[in-house]
């Protein structure tokens, strides 16, 4: 590359720097103040999209453009503010957790709300009056919208800095990142900042959005995207950072271009093609970052958030009730292929049931007891998976041998991932484990030659007698029976109370004795390995894998399933992820709008239903049993 | 300190900074066995960091601290607990989660180096061991209850039982009596200094009640703006004039303590 088209790459950087800006400073504005982590700010973008377009195609001209954009920073605020109002302001003191499953339900809604209104095709906006043109540089043309841009990112940077340096309202901002406590003990009316911090933060969300109409067309996938970004910049800036966001954002923006500007390279023994890495990039280095800096670049340790989660009750035994009904389900499940016979779908449907099962225990086993919240556990599914079809296609393994070698291979990245990720806690674990899984998803999609690219592996299907979906039904349901078992006999154990000692109370676990770090990294592999069993018997049960097996919404569906259930209990996994896989095969195949159905459901869970179907109904056996 | 009474716990020179404030500086003095040992001093003389060195919170920049001669300096508070030195919190530290023996087996576990086992339950892990030390601290009747929900002063001694599960050799109290009132600051005193007169356990904790220092502690060591100022009985103490001088305008709180 010369040195020219180096520097063009540089501006490029700089201009796509803006827009990540614009996206990630209202996340990190909105996280610094409430600590809402906003799962739904990528959809506030997206809204941008395209409620600027319909301005700028409807009205047209000047003013439906320039105009547009600004209107659409404002509907776009208004409707943070709604959604402040409405619902968040609901679950401020809820688990953390929880306020990411509720913004998630809203990425949900608005995602199905933008089908309903705009529907399906991407929208391209007009080019932005007065900026139509390219202008040369370095011997190249850049368009001059794209110099625009470069400026505004700047320039919104200086706007915010002197609103929080200067303005009343920018020092209750400031104060309330540092301690929200202290700023309502000193009689500052909290509801009023708040609402306004996540109103400012949509707006800037709404702005980044129409920006980009110029360049790019308003897409329904954008929403997760730019999420995606959003996180990676103020993850690696630093939570409630805005300049830490601005410079994370011309980082991430640089590697990103420079990835593209350098190309494919022939190292004589190997040519590798860097613009492939696009994908990858950020979250390598959001691995870095954050690594290196646990709290990001500029940002700080996080003051201990003071818990305000419903305390836990002590584990007990199987009661006799438990056990016998257990047996009992077991009997009813190893008779269903007499009573499918009929309807070979519902074999199909109980194997998706004792996967989803595998899935959500495992996830459960770190996220309970370990107090580990993964937003990537996809990934040791899809080690799983992937290894076991990549060994069968490539090395010829037998069914049983990759069957064995999937889990350990879920293991291996567990092992790996795990001893980073138990060095953070909350929100950066989280995002943390978020970023092992998208890279293990990038490797997957752009790995085309080994992987099959976004085709994935096809013709992965089990040797008789386990071709018969009745056989392989009964496979399922006993490794996922002793999956389930031995997961319950850990926590009993005392690998599993150190485990909750190492979440109770990290400073007193050491202080007698126990290495919290190294626990609950183990915790983490177990969970990874027992994942690694699911995904094996995934790829055989559907005869094919793609990157959808791995992606973002299989580690959310995960979260679901678990909270669905009661991330308190012991048989809330088992019984939420069996709802769920029913209704994700059954309703939610019927509509188009499925994921505004998921999202309504999620929000009912969250506010009506916080402890989960089998917390609830402990509750009520405790209340009834109180009263007799 | 006569030489027929080893030091169980040997500071020497220990200095710690942060920034630029010398929150430690050359802090010396050792804890003989048996001894039940009060580190007193103003607000931000030092106890804090002292204490936190000590326990393996923090790392000194400079000095020594001799556990029973192997210096412990910079070594993991876990690695520290495994030498035979127990501790209680300032505000008490108990998993909430489990019950109030659980709480104590989990520390027997650990003591015996069961951890990381994934098959027998820990309920049936050294359970007459648990109840036993429940029982020293009067706690018995409460095995089976959530540790969260006991009152303040009860999660205290659950603690002192779970302090005592790995047979300690020294005892670290960082403000044993903080939050308590003042009939039930003497009682749990009184029972430590019972258990540890039996065991033969040595004792280095920080008070800010000088009722307590001077009624109970066999030696107090005085710390002001990070420097060791005094260290002697309660006699010596009350008459130093250094002492004195660091509590100016709190003479009142000496003359009411008993002798």
């Amino acid at each position: 590359m010369t040195l020219n088209a180096f520097l063009f790459q540089v501006l490029n950087g700089l201009s796509a720097a803006s827009g990540l800006f614009l996206i990630a400073a209202g996340l990190s504005l909105i996280f610094g103040v409430t600590r809402i982590v906003n799962l739904a700010h990528g959809s506030l973008y997206m809204l941008g999209t395209y409620i600027a377009y319909s301005f700028a195609t409807k009205i047209g001209g000047v003013t439906g453009f320039w105009g547009g954009i600004i209107a659409t920073a404002l509907i776009v605020g208004v409707i943070g503010a709604l959604i402040e109002v409405l619902l968040l302001r609901r679950i401020y003191r809820a688990p953390e957790l929880f306020q990411l499953l509720a913004t998630f339900a809203l990425v949900l809604v608005i995602n199905d709300a933008a089908l309903w209104l705009w529907g399906p095709a991407d929208l391209l906006g007009p080019r932005a009056p007065g900026f139509r043109g390219a202008i040369e540089i370095l011997g190249r043309r850049l368009p001059s919208y794209d110099l625009f841009l470069i400026v505004i990112g700047p320039l919104v940077l200086l706007a915010l800095h002197l609103t929080l340096a200067r303005t009343r309202f920018g020092r209750l901002i400031r104060a309330a990142t540092q301690d929200r406590e202290m700023v309502g003990a000193l009689g500052v009316n909290q509801a009023v900042l708040f609402t306004s911090v996540f109103a400012l933060g949509a707006a800037l969300a709404g702005l980044g959005g129409a920006l980009q109409i110029a360049r790019e067309p308003a897409n329904l996938a954008t929403d997760l995207i730019a999420l995606g970004d959003a996180f990676v910049v103020v993850v690696v800036g630093g939570m409630g950072s805005i300049p830490g966001a601005y410079l994370a954002a011309v980082i991430i923006a640089e590697v990103k271009a420079l990835c593209v500007g350098i190309g494919v390279v022939d190292f004589g023994f190997i040519t590798i093609n860097f613009s492939k890495f696009t994908l990858v990039a950020e979250f390598l280095v959001m691995a870095v970052v954050l690594i290196a800096r646990p709290y990001g670049l500029l940002g700080k340790a996080q003051g201990a958030v003071r818990s305000i989660a419903e305390p836990e009750e002590p584990i007990r035994p199987a009661t006799t009730l438990l056990k016998v009904l257990g047996a009992v389900v077991l009997a009813m499940l190893l008779c269903l292929p007499l009573l499918a016979q009929g309807s070979p779908y519902l074999l199909v449907l109980g194997i998706d049931v004792l996967i989803a099962i595998i899935f959500a225990t495992s996830l459960h086993f770190i996220m309970g007891p370990g107090g580990m919240h993964s937003f990537g556990h996809a990934a040791y599914f899809g080690l799983g998976a992937y290894g076991a079809a990549l060994l069968v296609k490539w090395l010829g393994l037998p069914f049983g041998a990759a069957l064995v070698a999937a889990p350990l291979l879920a293991l291996g990245g567990a092992l790996l991932f795990g001893w980073f990720a138990v060095r953070l806690s909350g929100v950066y674990l989280a995002m943390l484990t978020l970023a092992f899984a998208q890279i293990v998803w990038a490797a997957v999609f752009q790995w085309e030659g080994f992987t099959g690219g976004s085709n994935g592996v096809i013709g992965v299907w089990p040797p008789p007698p386990f071709d018969k979906a009745w056989v392989y039904f009964l496979l399922t349901l006993v490794l996922a029976a002793i999956a389930v078992l031995l997961l319950r006999r850990f926590l009993f154990a005392p690998f599993g109370y150190a485990m909750r000692a190492g979440r109770d109370s990290p400073l007193r676990a050491e202080a007698i004795g126990i290495d919290v770090k190294r626990v609950h990294w183990l915790g983490f592999a177990i969970a990874g390995l027992v994942c690694g069993i699911g995904g094996g018997l995934f790829a055989f049960a559907k005869g094919s894998i793609s990157p959808e097996t791995i992606h973002i919404n299989r580690s959310i569906d995960g979260l679901v399933m678990v909270l669905l259930g009661g991330v308190q209990t012991l048989t809330g996994p088992i019984v939420g992820a069996s709802v769920f896989a029913v209704l994700q095969d059954t309703v939610m195949r019927q509509t188009e709008y499925w994921r505004a159905l998921m999202g309504a459901i999620i929000l009912v869970l969250v506010l009506a239903f916080p402890q989960g179907i089998v917390g609830a109904f402990a509750a009520l056996w405790r209340k009834v049993g109180g009263r007799t | 300190m006569s030489a027929s009474n080893p030091s169980v716990l040997e500071l020497r020179g220990l200095t710690k900074s942060f920034g630029g404030v010398h929150a430690v500086r050359d802090v010396s003095f050792e804890i003989g066995k048996g001894e039940f040992l009060a580190m007193i001093g103003p607000n931000g003389a030092g106890k804090s960091t002292c204490f936190n060195m000590i326990n393996g919170q923090l790392a000194p920049d400079a000095g020594e601290i001799l556990c029973e001669g192997r210096n412990i300096a910079g070594l993991a508070p876990r690695d520290i607990w495994r030498l035979g030195v127990g501790r209680t919190f300032q505000v008490a530290a108990t998993f909430g989660s489990m019950t109030v023996i659980e709480n104590v087996q989990m520390a027997l576990i650990s003591h015996t180096r069961e951890t990381y086992r994934l098959w027998r339950p820990a309920a049936s892990h050294h359970r007459e061991r648990a109840l036993d030390l429940l029982a020293q601290v009067n706690m018995q009747d409460a095995a089976d209850r959530p540790s969260r929900e006991l009152a303040y002063g009860d999660v205290k001694r659950v603690e002192l039982a779970i302090a005592l599960a790995n047979d300690p050799k020294l005892l670290l109290m960082d403000e044993p009596t903080a939050g308590m009132g003042a009939s039930e600051r003497h009682g749990l005193i009184e029972l430590v200094k019972r258990l540890v007169v039996e065991r033969g356990i040595s004792v280095l904790f920080t008070e800010h009640s000088m009722d307590v220092v001077f009624a109970f502690a066999d030696r107090i060591v005085v710390l002001a703006r990070g420097r060791l100022i005094a260290d002697g009985d309660a006699a010596a103490i009350r008459d130093n004039e250094q002492v004195r001088e660091v509590y100016f305008g709190t003479g009142k709180t000496f003359a009411g303590a008993p002798a």
